[in-house]
């Protein structure tokens, strides 16, 4: 079972999972919910650098084709081929099967800059009103 | 309080320059340097218009030698002509309440097209969506199945719908198709006012006709594949 306190948070919805020098991103159960059934997944190649920010993936549901952002800058070093062959994994395990991609990061000191769960909690409710 | 919205009628276009010059306002509206906006727009000939993922324009093309273009937005296969009413909404993200959350604005769009083919006498109404808990997989075909908050006449889907969300712009490509039967009825004005003034009462827009800006107009033709 996932530890969401220990996971970091964007405001585009995104989750990073640090392992190591290693950090696992994938959208958040929220996204997933709001964005519904996803069917197709477009990941970054392996060995692709990716400033902090910059568009990362694509993930297209019934609703929308949605840009994902990279939450810290590094070297993809792995892509999740089973949402590709199962994009519907990104609805039934947001947290865990359902990852994207995984970068080697550059600077840890950007992880800091990130939400924690309660933060990012506290966002969405705020966009609630 | 209403607010203001650039409406941009445009000629007939190559479906390439069409499907560009939605990219470029979307590009331009990320960088803030373009207004929300309803485009309306028609195709110089008939085509097939697919979703960015749909990997179907090799065989559509070169085995059927139909003409293929790809949407920025995601989707079905969709054929426009003559009887296409099609038009485009870019707006950024959070800029208006009312278009809060992916579904929302969906049904806020098709509610205000519903709108004004009612007041045509069309009866139409929005498609109401069992979500099963099993994940739905549409249609290749975008006006073959309805989904959630699409326009239905009778059993029959008539408008659907597209969206790409990049940058905090949102660009919702979409399209009406009347029954050839029923269209001689009125002609592509008509329907086309009927719909801008439902979208602007349900919008709560006021729509001021516009044109594209020059930044828009030269990266159009840069995006144009």
């Amino acid at each position: 079972m996932v530890e969401l306190e220990k996971l970091r948070f964007t405001k585009t919805h995104e989750w990073l999972r640090v392992e190591g020098d290693i950090g696992y991103i994938g959208i958040t159960d929220h996204a997933q919910k709001e964005i519904t059934d996803v069917v197709f997944v477009e990941l970054p190649s392996v060995g692709k650098e990716l400033p902090k920010g910059q568009e990362a993936a694509v993930v297209e549901s019934v609703k929308a084709a949605f840009s994902l952002y990279a939450p810290v800058s590094g070297k993809v070093v792995k892509a999740n081929d089973a949402i590709e062959k199962d994009p519907s994994l990104v609805n039934k395990s947001p947290y865990e099967d359902g990852w994207l991609y995984a970068l080697e990061i550059k600077d840890k000191s950007e992880i800091d800059a990130l939400l924690t769960y309660n933060g990012y909690l506290e966002f969405i409710k705020e966009g609630e009103h | 309080m209403e607010k203001v919205w650039r409406l941009i009628l445009d000629e007939a276009n190559d479906p390439h320059i069409n499907m560009a010059i939605d990219e470029a306002i979307m590009v331009c509206q990320a960088q803030d340097t373009s207004v929300p906006t309803l485009r309306i727009y028609k195709w110089l000939y008939p085509c097939i218009s697919i979703g960015r993922f749909q990997n179907l324009d090799e065989m559509l093309n070169r085995q059927y030698n139909l003409s293929v273009v790809k949407r920025p937005t995601g989707g079905g296969v969709v054929f426009h002509d003559e009887f296409s009413f099609t038009y485009s909404i870019i707006y950024r993200e959070g800029s208006f309440a009312l278009f809060k959350g992916v579904s929302n604005s969906y049904r806020q769009i098709h509610n205000g097209i519903l709108q004004g083919l009612k007041n045509l006498g069309i009866n139409a109404a929005l498609h109401a969506f069992e979500r099963n808990g099993r994940n739905f997989f549409p249609s290749k075909f975008c006006f073959s199945v309805p989904g959630e908050f699409d326009i239905i006449c009778g059993n029959k889907k008539i408008a659907g719908a597209a969206q790409r969300r990049r940058y905090g712009v949102v660009l919702h490509q979409g399209e009406v198709r009347i029954d050839l039967d029923v269209w001689p009825k009125w002609s592509y004005n008509v329907l086309k006012n009927a719909i801008v003034s439902g979208l602007s009462k349900q919008l709560e827009a006021k729509f001021a006709e516009g044109r594209l800006s020059e930044k828009e107009r030269i990266l159009a033709e840069e995006v144009k594949i």
